[in-house]
Parts: structure tokens; C-alpha cells; sequence
């Protein structure tokens, strides 16, 4: 073979999370094949669900992720209640409101997860520390209303399960109001740095092109022109009578998704604060469905990271007979084919971080360079290699003496 | 070029002088939020032993064994704290709304087995008073006693339950096991279980 075999080598341990292992082939600096390997955390969710009950499934699902634990849950009530005959016809109107803010509130704490995680992997650790302080009130806002910071148990075939009460409401906007100077902050320091503008721009760009061709799906497919939100394709929850608008971005490198997620967060905050305005102040939260009947029903949700796909078949019992589950992450990594190749190692950590896997999923690149001194390197070395460039950049841009 | 550094310059200070984000935690205890969902206990006094919670329970965390304890049988309702996931079905379908309730508690951690992480109460079970059978807890009668009113008249056994607990009627005890040798008409002012009350009534 004409370039250098890079070998892998990275201990799998099963209770490691999200495991997916990336093999990065390089001729010197540059990345120029990119194997992804996915599948060591086969935790049978989807033949454990046809062993609950349908009222049991929403508890399971949503410990698929923990970052995006309204969306597994929210999708596969959207499923059967497709059996049923359509989420705007049995759902009660107050709940549509809930599952709507419920759903928003979680992807700004996902975004802002997201924001400080590139900022850590580009050196800039003042975003990391900045970013997660911000999200911190919007976990606190979820264990307010929901019991719950990561795991919050709202989601039930016909409706939600607990109510957001009218005490609740002035702190959810209280805490609206003083997250969006954090978010302008952020907006601003992206926008104007020219570090990050430099760090950022025509780093692992994905063509419209590729986009469509590599099916990616959320502010991946967004940040590539692709106009695709299942919120507006696909009206769930209350998302059809609130005024927002879809966020595109041409140029599709790092730089456009990383300002796609950012003007989501300020189409989020919007549309929370439109679902409180616009929330009855009373009413049922819940239809009470006792029977699900024969047949088969889709869920789509927008996920944090893009289209969240559930498929269920009901056989007239009181479980599941099939469950399929479709999750965002499996279309965007494997995008990091066409995005991550081309461009230099130190670009590579943060072209794989940039579809936001989890944490973990970047942290396992491990590289092994057999030509070159036999080279090992992993996840932290990658994620050093990233930084020491931003600090050249920075070094060339302000000169060397700081 | 000038404006960004001002703005973050900003922000540094202020966080120059403000207090640590973080909490002093293990100083000062945390106190979490008036709906949070924590460790769920059991409580013997509101608690009827059906196994609601049991049957609803997405981890499996609680667990209903009914056994024979010399002349009694009892029910021993256990809820696993270690792999319970805090989702608080067991309280939303509690028949009381007073058996089982999650605490604020969030703190699992203990030095002892995780086996040891657990919580069990008991229940007294009614016994056929003609084959032996056990048929349902005591508390769980009364409560369905006491929810039906004068709708008890409709079922023998619940009103003669419903008699002796007032006072009105012997107090006697059926053994598990212990079997009465014939069923007569006199049988049928028994507490008895379906099917012995099926038999007694189609011979009597």
C-alpha cells in the first residue's frame, strides 16, 4: 500500500460508554483514510423494550443517552401514539406545551454541553469552564420541574407526567433571562475572535453535497445548507403554532456548526418562553390510554444532534412486539469519512467532535504510526496536538512575545 | 480587534469577584428541590401490600415474596435501592398514595454490600378458612372494605371480614394449610377464596 498503515490500538472496556473507535491513517500530518468502528456497546435496549410494558418503555429509552433523555422518550411516545391515531389528536393541549419546553430546555443544556466541549478541544478552557456554568441552571430548572437533572421521567403515551405549575413558570423565564447574556457572551467571543475564526473556518467541511449523500441529519445536515428540521417537516408537540425559524449555514466546516448550534440556542430560548406565554393555565396533562391497539407507527423527534427515529409494532398486547430505534450520532459519524479526511491530525479530534458524539466516542481515537518512530497516540494526545495549534495560530497572530 | 477582548475582559473580572461557582458540599449539605425524585421508602401504616408497585416498576427494583411463617403468611414487600432509577412509578400507581414514597434523598453511597441496599416491610395475608389458601393481605381488605361502603353486603367474604373488624363477628384465624373436612351450607358464613366459595354455594 502506498501510504503509511496507521495501527490502533485502544483497550475496550465494556463499561466504558458510547464506545466507537476511529483509525486514523496518516501520511505524516495529514489524515488521508479514516475507519470508524462501531458496535462495542451492544446493550440490547430494543429487544429489552419488547419485554416492558408500553407505560415501562418511555423509562428505558430514555437511558439511552443522557444527554438527549427527552428524545428517546419523546419519540417513542410519538410511535404509539401514531397506533393510536396522531399525537394532535389524543394528546391533551396543555401537555403538547410541556413536552415542547421539556424538549427545548434539553437542547440548550446539550448545545451548551456541545460549545464547551470544542472550546476545550480548540484550548480554550475558559469556554469549557463558562460554558458548563451556564448549562448549570438549566439542569437546576429541570430538577425543579421534573425531579430529575438528566433523567426526567415527563413522557407517557397521551401526555406528560407531571405538571409545570404556575409557580414554576416565573423561575423558568427568570432563568431564561440570565442565561442569555452567557449566550450573547459566546456569540460574540465566536463571531469576533479571529483565533477561533482562523481555528475554525474550512476545517472539516462537508459539501452540501456529501451532506445529502452521507444522510447526516440536525445541525450537521444544518450547518451544510441542508433545510431539514423534523420539528417544521413534521410538526410534534406545540412547535407548529410558535414562531421560530430554522438556522442554516452554507459553508459546512466546524465554524458554520459550531454558529448553527449557538443561533439555536437563541431559537430555543424563543420558543420555551412562547410555550409559557402561550400554555393554559389549567387542564389535563394526561389522556389516560389503557389499550394499544394492532399496528405499526413511526416517532420522529428532533434531537439535539439531529433526526431521533423510533418504529414500533403492536400486536394488541401490552408490549412492544417491535422496537426499532434510529439514533442521530449513528448518520453524522459517519460523515467524519468524507469531513475528517484531507485535513491534518490536529484537525481530526475536533472534525469528529464537531458532529457532537459523545465525549467518550472522541476521547478513544488512538493512533499508532509504525513508520514514524512507532508514534502512539490517544484521545488526549489528539485533543493536546488540537490545542498546541490553536496556540500557534495565536502565537503567529499576536507575535510571539504575549 | 478592540471590542472582544473588552467584553471578556469584562466577564474576567466579574468572575474575579464574585464567590466560587461551586458549592461548599459536603460543608454545607445540599438541599435539593421540593419535587425531586430520590430513594423511595416503604411505610408500614399506609402501605396495603397489593405489589402495585411491583407490577409497575420499569427496573424490576421492588420485589414481592409471599411466605409461610408458621401459622402465618406474610407478604415481604422489598424495594432494591441499587437498582432502582428514581422514576417514582411506584408512587404514581401506589393503590394509597401513601405506601411507598420517594424521599430527597440522593445520596446511595454506603460502605456496606449493595445487596444491603434495600428496604423490606411485611404484610399479614387472609387465609381460606376452608382449604388454606392464602388469598389477599389484611390491610388490603379493609382498605377495599372500607372504599366500597355499603357496597361490602354484595360479597360474603368482605362483609364478614368487614364485621369481624368492626367487632360484630367471631375473631377466629385460619392456619395456611389447614384443611376443614367438608363444605355445608354452614360453610358459607366462612371467609373463603373463589373457589371454595363457588363450591359452597353450588352445594349448599
Amino acid at each position: 500500500m502506498s501510504h503509511k498503515i496507521i495501527v490502533p490500538i485502544g483497550p475496550y472496556h465494556p463499561l466504558q460508554e458510547e464506545p466507537e473507535f476511529f483509525q486514523l491513517y496518516v501520511e505524516g500530518e495529514k489524515v488521508v483514510d479514516i475507519d470508524i468502528i462501531i458496535g462495542y456497546n451492544h446493550r440490547g435496549i430494543e429487544k429489552l423494550s419488547e419485554s416492558k410494558h408500553f407505560d415501562q418503555v418511555p423509562f428505558l429509552v430514555e437511558r439511552i443517552c443522557g444527554i438527549c433523555s427527552s428524545s428517546h422518550p419523546y419519540a417513542y411516545v410519538l410511535a404509539v401514539e401514531n397506533i393510536l391515531g396522531g399525537e394532535f389528536n389524543i394528546v391533551p393541549e396543555k401537555s403538547l406545551f410541556i413536552r415542547t419546553i421539556i424538549d427545548e430546555l434539553q437542547r440548550i443544556h446539550s448545545h451548551l454541553l456541545w460549545l464547551g466541549l470544542v472550546g476545550h478541544f480548540i484550548g480554550y478552557n475558559t469556554v469549557w469552564m463558562w460554558a458548563w456554568k451556564f448549562r448549570e441552571p438549566v439542569l437546576d430548572m429541570f430538577e425543579m420541574v421534573t425531579g430529575n437533572r438528566n433523567n426526567y421521567a415527563m413522557f407517557k403515551v397521551g401526555g406528560v407526567r407531571r405538571d409545570i405549575k404556575d409557580d414554576d413558570i416565573p423561575q423558568i423565564k427568570k432563568m431564561l433571562d440570565e442565561l442569555l447574556p452567557g449566550i450573547d457572551l459566546f456569540h460574540g467571543a465566536i463571531m469576533d475572535d479571529p483565533i477561533i475564526k482562523m481555528r475554525l473556518k474550512d476545517v472539516g467541511r462537508l459539501t452540501r453535497q456529501q451532506a445529502i449523500e452521507w444522510a447526516v441529519v440536525g445541525p450537521t445536515a444544518r450547518a451544510s445548507g441542508v433545510n431539514i428540521d423534523i420539528r417544521r417537516d413534521e410538526p410534534y408537540g406545540s412547535s407548529d403554532r410558535l414562531d421560530w425559524k430554522v438556522i442554516i449555514e452554507k459553508d459546512g466546516d466546524i465554524f458554520c456548526k459550531t454558529v448553527v448550534r449557538i443561533l439555536e440556542l437563541y431559537e430555543s430560548i424563543s420558543l420555551i418562553r412562547q410555550c409559557l406565554d402561550k400554555m393554559p393555565k389549567s387542564g389535563i396533562i394526561d389522556a389516560d390510554i389503557k389499550d394499544i391497539p394492532v399496528g405499526e407507527g413511526i416517532g420522529r423527534v428532533e434531537a439535539p444532534r439531529g433526526e431521533c427515529f423510533h418504529y414500533i409494532v403492536s400486536d394488541g398486547t401490552n408490549r412492544p412486539l417491535r422496537h426499532k430505534i434510529r439514533s442521530p450520532s449513528f448518520m453524522n459519524v459517519a460523515s467524519d469519512k468524507v469531513a475528517a479526511v484531507g485535513g491534518t491530525i490536529s484537525d481530526a479530534t475536533l472534525t469528529l467532535a464537531a458532529v457532537d458524539p459523545c465525549y467518550c466516542c472522541t476521547e478513544r481515537v488512538a493512533v499508532i504510526n509504525k513508520s514514524d518512530n512507532s508514534k502512539i497516540m490517544n484521545g488526549w494526545d489528539l485533543i493536546k496536538l488540537s490545542q498546541d495549534k490553536t496556540l500557534k495560530l495565536k502565537e503567529s497572530y499576536y507575535g510571539r512575545s504575549k | 480587534m478592540r471590542r472582544p477582548k473588552v467584553r471578556e475582559l469584562k466577564q474576567a473580572l466579574k468572575s474575579l469577584f464574585s464567590r466560587p461557582y461551586t458549592n461548599n458540599f459536603p460543608v454545607k449539605p445540599h438541599k435539593p428541590y421540593e419535587r425531586f425524585r430520590g430513594r423511595p421508602y416503604f411505610y408500614q401504616d399506609g402501605c396495603v401490600g397489593c405489589a402495585a408497585c411491583a407490577q409497575v416498576c420499569p427496573a424490576n427494583a421492588i420485589e414481592f415474596i409471599d411466605e409461610i411463617k408458621g401459622t402465618l403468611v406474610k407478604r415481604r414487600l422489598t424495594v432494591h435501592w441499587d437498582i432502582c432509577v428514581s422514576c417514582g412509578q411506584c408512587q404514581a400507581n401506589c393503590l394509597t398514595t401513601k405506601g411507598i414514597i420517594l424521599s430527597q434523598e440522593f445520596d446511595y453511597a454506603t460502605t456496606e454490600k449493595r445487596q444491603e441496599l434495600k428496604q423490606s416491610i411485611e404484610k399479614e395475608f387472609i387465609v381460606c378458612e376452608c382449604c388454606g389458601v392464602p388469598i389477599i393481605p389484611y390491610d388490603q381488605y379493609a382498605w377495599v372494605a372500607n372504599k366500597l361502603g355499603p357496597l361490602t353486603f354484595s360479597n360474603a367474604s368482605l362483609l364478614l371480614f368487614y364485621l369481624r373488624s368492626i367487632g360484630l363477628s367471631l375473631k377466629e384465624r385460619a392456619s395456611p394449610g389447614s384443611r376443614s373436612a367438608t363444605i355445608n351450607r354452614s360453610t358459607r358464613t366462612k371467609i373463603l377464596c373463589p373457589g371454595c366459595r363457588r363450591e359452597a354455594v353450588i352445594k349448599s
